[in-house]
């Protein structure tokens, strides 16, 4: 491993893993205030899922922006384009994955 | 002798040189082929299997389309259709779909990527065997009336001891359950295969898209397939052992099996497709003569895809009783799948139209791809809908969209790919003539079997029904259907015939027969390419039109044996540069014998013949070690010269090692089949309105604390063997196999002190699996502890030839990380709940 594969992988796939987390979260939450273990009355709560899905895209559109600046920076790396187009793609699906959040209430 | 100073090695090479290299990689003749280990042999006879299987389950559907083709119809009965659907599906998928996408990577990747083999010859020859012979005795219990019956997927209660309690369904969950497992040990070689094998100069970014494929799918096979090992040791549990799960009467619940199953059984789809995408951005830009379009933008897509199905499971469990917004997640993750889905195909058609196509066979089968599965898609973005899929649910649309999704993104894509690499056998390409009328009968025949099912799904016809009265109007909609399955299957009789009679041809000169731009069609014998290609493009045949020749010569990298025995270069995972030299084990009967061992092991379990199973687990441990035993041997060498001034190093140590990383990765997969157990744990922990339950109770704190000192020390005296004069090393690693064998006692005495009982309800029976995996882990301790030792002793462990103590060392710290997670989430979720 003398060429960072781990860090380059990481940095590459970096907005789906955000788009991972906050889908794991999202569900989780979901799941478990419908239950009682951690019941909530109301449903999921739409203030923390809401929350999370701004957060995300914006660490999504973060990681690209830092990505297509070092391209528009003349940078020929793979792993810069890579995280910039999967950004790209992430911050449209964690938007979409989040729209439940505004539209959906309660458990049943 | 001629140098040119760009290539690493002069021409013409001394003859003995290429004497010695085709002597040590010589594939033997007669019966000896089948304890050949190289994988472009292997890959053959995995090819050869699963299209096997292909056949016999095909003949299952054809059964069935016998049975529903007229009302009324009493060719099979009821029990013996639910065995043959159930059969059918099962081995279309886990003894057909999955293996063929391993088998072709498996013949193809070693000279696409340039290697003379992948890493782990030895693990893909066992994985090929278990899968044989697993897969033909599992598919013989149709013949005494024991297949499984509970449909593909086997949901409990109906596969319960109460209401299946005959062997169908153990058979169903012992046998898949170890073919998974061969999977696994086929997507371990593969990932270590891409990153440590490829060319020089074959970096990450230059490397073939099917590749990029291959790897997307290995790592997606170590995330899914753990769910439903998982889930089906959990099933097989319940029957055998009374710990009841997914049993709501005593606190479990059978929706835990849906999403194991499902978080195996949704990527499970991409699994297949993504290969066959794979193989499509591979020949397409040969086919169209031009350079694939957008090919970085498809290898995101690729990864994208890979990563977001894992967030689609549930979304075939849209009636199960979700809450609405886990529903409504899996939802729009089922349509945000589609975006880069829709790239590669997008990429495809650029790619055509900007070309010149030659329309040829490979040509009719990728456009039949895409026609099909892009009908297939739009119907799953359909059933992505929540209201339409309760409507269609369980229907024979189900059964058309599934079946275009299957059929049209990966059994077209793989005939095509027959077609397409078939000349790298004997140099004989199939019929041109022929293959328009195969085509054409697969084409109609599919569409007109399977898009009457849709309507027929839509006038309510519900899947894995025996029959159906004149009445319900479904009559000419199945008639229509069987006529075109028999269609289908004249289509595939014939590509078998021309397929046997290309291979019967005399062999002849391989060459490029469709000018492509890949490795694989470089000259290549039993050893591979005569020497290992430096590559400097994307498209290494158009760019580097002399390659071949170079190759062939011997002027690039490793013309030779240089250690005497089988060796590929082993080069970094991004950019490809040589590191050391990799020592390939030989061919060995102990593969095979392993295997047997494994599988009779397995089966023989079944039906309860305990004794014999245990012989066979016997032989199979046995084969095991003697195999290992063989590996990490010294080879007289410190390093080797490669050409081009470069010597590498003859193996290598630590995160630097393909073999540390092989048991990296299946320590991944353990640690993940864990954290299914755990999530049982989590699952029916949550769902109590008092948690612990009545009669239940945790041990106490010190007891843990105990066990968790333990452990550290086991794992503290492994690494300091590593820090001491080497006579300590044997006895320090014998006194931490007694910490953690003491930790394990501990827990399971602090947990019996406090009448811990598996059978009472489900969350004492997840803690007692939890356990009892970790138990297990002691076990494999205990085997590699000792045999570690002996080696130790022997002499066998010197700066060269560290692989064995790297790898049980690593196993070591597993286990102890294991155990803390185990302390972790089972006093941790008591305290958050509280």
């Amino acid at each position: 491993m003398n060429d960072h594969f781990f860090g380059r992988a990481t940095r590459a796939s970096l907005p789906f893993l955000i788009w991972a987390a906050h889908f794991g979260f999202a569900y989780i939450v979901a799941a478990s205030q419908c239950t009682p273990g951690a019941f909530r009355a109301a449903g999921p709560n739409p203030w923390l899922l809401g929350g999370a899905t701004l957060l995300s895209m914006a660490a999504c559109a973060w990681v690209g922006a830092l990505a297509g600046k070092r391209l528009r920076q003349g940078s020929e790396e793979f792993v810069d384009y890579v995280a910039a187009a999967s950004a790209v793609l992430a911050v449209v699906a964690v938007a979409w994955t989040g729209i439940p959040v505004l539209l959906v209430t309660g458990c049943a | 002798m001629t140098r040119d100073a760009t290539l690493p090695n002069s021409a013409p090479r001394p003859p003995e040189e290429l004497e010695k290299l085709t002597a040590v990689w010589k594939t033997p003749s007669g019966l000896g082929f089948f304890k050949s280990v190289n994988n472009t042999n292997i890959g053959l006879l995995y090819i050869g299997t699963a299209i096997l299987f292909f056949i016999l389950a095909g003949i299952l559907a054809l059964i069935m389309r016998v049975q529903l083709s007229v009302p009324d119809n009493d060719l099979v009965s009821a029990g013996t259709y639910n065995q043959i659907f159930t059969m059918h599906g099962t081995v279309m998928m886990f003894l057909f779909a999955i293996p063929i996408v391993e088998a072709i990577a498996v013949y193809l990747l070693p000279n696409m990527l340039g290697a003379r083999d992948l890493p782990f010859p030895r693990l893909s020859a066992y994985a090929f065997w278990c899968y044989a012979f697993g897969g033909l005795a599992f598919f013989c219990t149709l013949f005494w009336g024991l297949a499984p019956d509970g449909g593909w997927f086997m949901y409990p209660p109906l596969t319960g001891m109460k209401y299946s309690p005959g062997l169908n369904a153990d058979f169903w969950l012992l046998g898949i359950g170890f073919i998974e497992i061969s999977a696994i040990a086929g997507a371990i070689e593969l990932i270590v295969g891409i990153l440590f094998t490829r060319a020089p100069g074959m970096t990450l970014r230059r490397m073939p898209v099917y590749a990029w494929a291959m790897l997307v799918v290995g790592v997606m096979i170590v995330i899914a397939f753990p769910a439903v090992i998982a889930g089906t040791a959990l099933l097989e549990l319940e029957r055998a052992l009374n710990m009841p799960i997914f049993d709501p009467e005593r606190g479990g619940d059978p929706i835990i099996w849906q999403h194991l199953f499902w978080f195996f059984g949704h990527p499970e789809v991409y699994i297949i497709f993504l290969p066959a995408a794979g193989m499509i951005s591979t020949m397409i830009p040969t086919i169209a003569g031009n350079r694939l379009v957008g090919r970085r933008t498809i290898v995101v897509a690729l990864v994208g895809v890979g990563i977001f199905s894992f967030g689609l499971w549930a979304h075939h469990m849209f009636t199960a009783g979700l809450g609405v917004i886990e529903m409504s997640l899996i939802s729009a993750a089922s349509m945000a799948v589609a975006i880069p889905t829709g790239i590669q195909v997008f990429g495809w058609i650029a790619t055509l139209w900007s070309g010149r196509i030659r329309m040829n066979a490979p040509t009719l089968f990728m456009l039949g791809f895409m026609f099909i599965f892009v009908l297939g898609g739009l119907t799953g973005v359909m059933v992505a809908v929540i209201p339409f899929d309760w409507q269609v649910h369980d229907t024979y649309f189900i059964v058309a969209h599934l079946h275009y999704v299957l059929i049209g993104g990966m059994v077209f894509p793989v005939f095509a790919a027959i077609y397409y690499w078939i000349p790298l056998i004997n140099g004989n390409t199939m019929s041109e003539s022929w293959a328009k009328w195969i085509f054409w009968l697969l084409f109609g025949g599919f569409n007109i079997s399977f898009f009457p099912m849709h309507i027929t799904g839509l006038f309510g016809m519900p899947r894995r029904v025996y029959t159906y009265s004149s009445e319900m109007g479904w009559d000419a909609l199945n008639m229509i259907s069987t006529l075109g399955s028999f269609m289908f299957a004249t289509g595939i009789l014939l590509m078998i015939v021309d397929a046997t009679r290309t291979l019967r041809r005399p062999t002849k000169d391989v060459g490029n027969p469709w000018n492509a731009a890949t490795l694989e069609w470089l000259p290549s014998e039993d050893y591979g390419n005569r020497s290992i290609p430096i590559v400097t493009s994307d498209d290494p045949l158009w760019d580097q039109p002399t390659l071949s020749q170079e190759v062939a010569e011997g002027r690039h990298y490793l013309p030779n044996t240089a250690t005497g025995r089988r060796e590929t270069i082993a080069t970094s995972p991004v950019s490809a540069k040589p590191t050391y030299l990799m020592i390939l084990p030989g061919d060995s009967w102990l593969t095979v014998l392993g295997a047997f061992g494994t599988a009779g092991f397995f089966l023989l379990l079944t039906v309860k013949a305990n004794l014999l199973a245990g012989i066979c687990a016997v032989i199979a441990i046995a084969s095991i070690i003697a195999w290992l035993w063989q590996s990490d041997q010294k080879v007289g060498l410190r390093e080797a010269a490669i050409g081009g001034g470069i010597t590498l190093p003859i193996g290598a140590r630590g995160t630097a090692s393909h073999s540390w990383w092989g048991t990296f990765i299946m320590l991944i997969v353990l640690f993940l089949i864990y954290c299914s157990f755990a999530y049982v744990y989590i699952h029916t922990s949550m769902r109590l309105q008092i948690c612990p339950p009545p009669g239940a109770s945790l041990p106490a704190a010190a007891w843990t604390l105990l066990s968790a000192g333990l452990l550290l020390g086991g794992s503290a005296l492994v690494w300091l063997s590593d820090r001491v004069p080497g006579k300590l090393t044997p006895w320090m690693l014998l006194v931490a196999l007694a910490c953690t064998s003491a930790a394990f006692g501990v827990d399971v005495y602090s947990w019996r002190l406090v009448h811990l009982d598996g059978t009472r309800d489900a969350w004492s029976a997840s803690i007692s699996i939890l356990l009892g995996f970790q138990g297990i882990m002691l076990f494999v301790l205990l085997l590699a502890g000792p045999y570690l030792c002996v080696r130790a002793w022997r002499g066998m462990i010197v700066p060269q030839n560290r692989a064995t103590r790297d790898n049980i060392a690593l196993i070591w710290h597993y286990v102890t990380l294991q155990g803390f997670t185990g302390f972790l989430v089972i006093r941790g979720l008591l305290l958050v709940m509280e």
